[in-house]
């Protein structure tokens, strides 16, 4: 990458103390930006956090609603009938996708999901009244894009939260210390690379 | 070519529901942000190559759409 595409000075990288590196990835592992913060990169943390709460929160509201439940989009079922292969990006958010694992044991125990459905599996059927919970076909033809469109942004949230992860145990990538490589452009221009000053 | 463009084409792009599209900004304000945070560590400096990473995706997302769009609608 070429200087004038890395981005930051490496001085301030460089001074950044990660502390305890491996309590500060578990730490970003239980709660998107805790790392940052068990480190004093506040700042950091704050936008780390703000950014992957947000889309998390933002992709549950957009599946909730409509009359069957709350945060529909997000839920751990392991099933013949529906193995939610999504929830294994989802669970790297941390203790916010926690919730899909307790409504998973409530409803596999044969009792009903609380908290207006949120985060709970779909039954595998359609239930007659009392209705407790609603089939996956109902939760999608009620939610209809907007149940994919949840499913995105917390899948999304989950796996930025493991670039966060990496950032409070490893420290920022420094990609000044790679070796200058010439640029596509370059290339096909057959354009010489500059000697380095001295 | 222009009536092509003008009786086809240009009737199809205003047909399309563009709300849909709204719901990929807070995307990729949230990508950009994080993924210039696993590269910066002041904030300024975040921010600026967050903003131009911003450009970089809204870029490719809409050169892969045209080409999609043309392709498909051109059938």
């Amino acid at each position: 990458m070429s200087e004038s595409s890395s981005c930051c000075s490496t001085e301030a990288s460089a001074n950044v103390d990660l502390k305890n590196p491996y309590i500060a990835g578990f730490l970003g592992l239980l709660f998107p930006g805790l790392g940052h913060f068990y480190q004093g990169r506040i700042a950091k943390g704050l936008i780390f956090a703000v950014c992957i709460l947000g889309m998390f929160g933002y992709g549950l509201y957009l599946s909730s609603g409509n009359g069957v439940g709350w945060g529909r989009a997000v839920y751990y079922k392991w099933q013949p009938d529906d193995k939610r292969f999504y929830f294994f990006g989802q669970m790297f958010v941390g203790l916010p996708a926690a919730p899909a694992l307790l409504q998973s044991d409530l409803v596999n125990s044969g009792k009903a999901p609380i908290l207006n459905g949120l985060m709970a599996p779909p039954s595998s059927v359609a239930q007659t009244a009392p209705k407790t919970n609603y089939s996956y076909h109902e939760i999608r033809r009620a939610q209809n894009k907007y149940f994919e469109l949840g499913t995105l942004y917390t899948v999304i949230a989950g796996l930025l939260n493991l670039l966060v992860v990496f950032d409070a145990a490893g420290g920022v990538v420094d990609e000044t210390d790679k070796p200058k490589k010439p640029g596509l452009l370059e290339k096909c221009l057959g354009k010489k690379e500059e000697p380095e000053e001295a | 070519m222009f009536s092509i463009l003008l009786n086809t084409i240009l009737p199809l792009i205003a047909a399309v529901d563009y709300q849909y599209f709204l719901q990929a900004i807070p995307l990729i304000i949230g990508i950009s942000l994080v993924y210039a945070g696993t590269r910066c560590e002041d904030v300024p400096s975040l921010l600026k190559f967050g903003a131009r990473i911003a450009v970089w995706i809204a870029g490719f997302m809409a050169v892969g759409y045209a080409v999609l769009f043309l392709f498909f609608h051109s059938l």
